[in-house]
């Protein structure tokens, strides 16, 4: 009877509501047993490139600007200086950050370091999957796979994986999408 | 125009026998209408003007400053005729068929265009009526289709008898189509058939004609067919909740102002800020107030149709299957009544940022809401449902969010709560509104756990089950980071359980 509950917040009561089919769990900092798949390291020089440019392409604008018209454009040089630094340091933890797992039901993806976030997405949701690989992530052998639910806000990516391995990752999800797609 | 029908010829032999049907001859003047209206008005006042002033006198000292009246006699037919050659040649390039598979619609002269609609990717055929199309006797058919944004068509205008034809027999060939094969209707996958008419005829529905009709229940086609009634609306309850909420904020935002303009003899000064403020308020409400005037629910065998409109009004069908999240919410200035709203996720509706999209109920009783969920959903609990919406604070039954969540969520975090049922979760939260969502662990999409760097420094994070696009985001905030793995993973298990099982 839902009315005997207990007022109190508490667990969920796993007698009343019984699960059969316990999957590994996931979490979202150790790795709970599972062999969690890194993306390639070389990730992170392609994104540190990007940044490292652009903070580049700014620091000569203003310094420019600094040289000719107003001396307080300096403190814009230094600043985007501390940025790069602080880009050195974090892309390369951020890019680590990122683990994937297939499980037996569903994608599982970890992401981020300040904001940090668990994604499980199950074959049997999966629409399409994409991938996709920019000039700079070519020239490294890089490719980004998306998985595409039927919710646009459900999207996993999983950046800078080789080539190889992302080719066969998508024949491999695009099999159990089927499979678990046949059966519904 | 011969051209035209040479032009059609190819794909009439790739498609078959279906005939290209042309629009009803007054459409362009329906879509049209009000612009035509107001350039003949606008003329015609100018002319009165013009001959009054003439007849007053007034006629020399005006005369220089427009054209002369002889002027207007030769400019208004040649617009007018202009504006009926345009029309006519619109309606004549413009025409629609429906095939065994497709619906087909061209219409342009110069930029032609050719859409072309899957009948098995149908979502729903959708009446619609404005107030001039029902003055002339008109209906336009809009279809919904799976797949991208210009994959609807709006069928503008054609009888409203032959509108409920197209209705039943677009509806038909949708559920036949639908039938014909597994792969068929896979467009997306988990949420159900294309339709929910034919759904349990699948695999033996592959002839088409007089075999496949007499399978189907007829009142999920025939619009004319009554359903059971679930929920009428009555009209002062739209006019008094939609007053409820920015009536309130206009009192107490006008009233103050107009009482000391008025009282320092200001006039002059509050006015013009007051008529535009007036006006801005009052225009929305009026449209809300006859958008869901006539508002009626209706049970269909696997569908609810909802009908509403005061001037124009509007049908449409839901079909069960592809309601994903539900959500019940009460707005601030609806607790005094006991009104409730119910929303709802729909796999593969229009994508729109209106207010109004996936409304169940605009505004009902909690028994009314109430009834609408057992509808949609008959495995939630009503008690437990009720619990989440209405106790203060913590809910019996349902899960909260610790003490410490006061840091990142002040206000709110006493009402958030989360509940695992057997067949769904049911997410509580609001503060001066509330709101439960419920999402079938059936019908999740996708899981996200996720926490932010303060969640990080208090020990928590937040589960989010992901829907459909909609208007429910369902999203159970601030668990300690231990309970939200214990969630997440709980649910990971009980919708793939889900899955397999539907």
């Amino acid at each position: 009877m839902p009315d005997s509950m207990p007022a109190e917040p508490g667990p969920i009561d796993p007698q009343r509501y019984p699960l059969p089919a316990p999957s590994p769990a996931v979490t979202l900092y150790d790795d709970g047993g599972i062999a969690w798949n890194r993306v390639s390291p070389k990730l992170a020089h392609t994104r540190l490139i990007v940044a490292l440019v652009v903070n580049l392409v700014l620091m000569v604008a203003l310094a420019v600007v600094a040289v000719l018209w107003w001396r307080w454009a300096w403190i814009g040089v230094g600043l985007f200086a501390l940025g790069a630094v602080f880009e050195l340091w974090l892309i390369p933890r951020q890019v680590r950050a990122i683990t994937w797992a297939e499980l037996g039901d569903e994608v599982v993806i970890r992401q981020g370091r300040l904001l940090r976030s668990l994604v499980a997405i199950p074959y049997g949701r999966l629409q399409y999957v994409d991938l996709t690989s920019g000039p700079l992530l070519r020239h490294y052998g890089l490719a980004t796979l998306t998985m595409n639910t039927a919710s646009p806000m459900s999207s996993g990516e999983i950046p800078g994986m080789p080539l190889e391995q992302a080719e066969a990752l998508r024949e491999r999800l695009m099999r159990r999408a089927e499979a678990e797609r046949a059966g519904l | 125009m011969t051209d035209d029908s040479r032009h059609d010829a190819p794909l009439a032999e790739v498609t078959g026998d279906a005939e290209w049907r042309r629009f009803h001859p007054l459409s362009p003047l329906v879509r049209g209408g009000l612009v035509l209206l107001a350039v003949v008005g606008y003329f015609l006042s100018q002319w009165v003007d013009r001959i009054a002033n003439s007849l007053g006198g007034a006629a020399s000292a005006d005369e220089g400053g427009g054209p002369p009246l002889l002027a207007y006699a030769v400019i208004v037919p040649i617009v007018v005729l202009a504006i009926a050659l345009f029309a006519w040649v619109s309606w004549r390039y413009s025409r629609f068929r429906i095939g065994e598979e497709s619906l087909e619609m061209r219409k342009g002269v110069i930029v032609r265009e050719h859409r072309k609609v899957r009948l098995d990717r149908i979502q729903s055929v959708d009446i619609t009526r404005s107030i001039l199309a029902r003055v002339l006797g008109l209906a336009e058919v809009r279809v919904e289709s799976a797949g991208g944004s210009d994959s609807h068509v709006s069928l503008a205008f054609v009888t409203h008898d032959e509108a409920q034809q197209i209705r039943r027999q677009l509806m038909l060939r949708a559920a036949a189509a639908g039938a014909a094969g597994p792969g068929a209707g896979g467009d997306i996958d988990g949420v159900g058939g294309p339709w929910p008419v034919g759904v349990g005829e699948r695999g033996e529905g592959t002839e088409r004609g007089e075999g496949t009709e007499l399978r189907l229940d007829p009142s999920h086609v025939d619009p004319a067919r009554e359903g059971t009634p679930l929920v009428r609306v009555p009209t002062w309850r739209i006019v008094a909740s939609t007053l409820a909420g920015p009536g309130i904020v206009a009192l107490v935002l006008i009233w103050p102002v107009l009482i000391v303009g008025v009282g320092l003899g200001l006039w002059i000064f509050v006015l013009p800020w007051l008529i535009p403020a007036v006006l801005g308020m009052a225009a929305p409400i009026g449209g809300r107030i006859l958008k869901w005037s006539n508002f009626t629910l209706d049970r269909l065998p696997g569908a609810v149709r909802l009908r509403r409109g005061l001037t124009d009004t509007v049908a449409s069908t839901v079909p069960l299957k592809r309601v994903q999240a539900i959500s019940v919410q009460q707005p601030f200035a609806w607790r005094p009544f006991n009104w409730w709203r119910v929303k709802v996720n729909v796999a593969g509706a229009k994508i729109s940022e209106s207010e109004d999209q996936g409304v169940l109920l605009p505004v009902g009783t909690l028994e009314e809401a109430l009834a609408v969920v057992a509808t949609v959903d008959p495995n939630v609990d009503p008690h437990l449902l009720v619990r989440g919406l209405t106790q203060p604070r913590q809910a019996d039954g349902f899960e909260g969010a610790p003490p410490r969540a006061r840091w990142v969520d002040p206000v709110a975090f006493r009402r958030r709560g989360v509940a695992v049922t057997p067949s769904s979760l049911l997410i509580r939260g609001g503060f001066l509104g509330r709101r439960v969502s419920i999402v079938p662990h059936a019908r999740i999409q996708s899981l996200t756990l996720d926490q932010g760097p303060i969640q990080r420094t208090l020990g928590l994070a937040s589960v989010q089950p992901i829907s459909t696009m909609g208007p429910v985001h369902p999203n159970i905030q601030h668990l300690s980071l231990e309970r939200a793995q214990a969630v997440f993973n709980d649910e990971r298990g009980r919708a793939s359980q889900a899955r397999v099982q539907s």
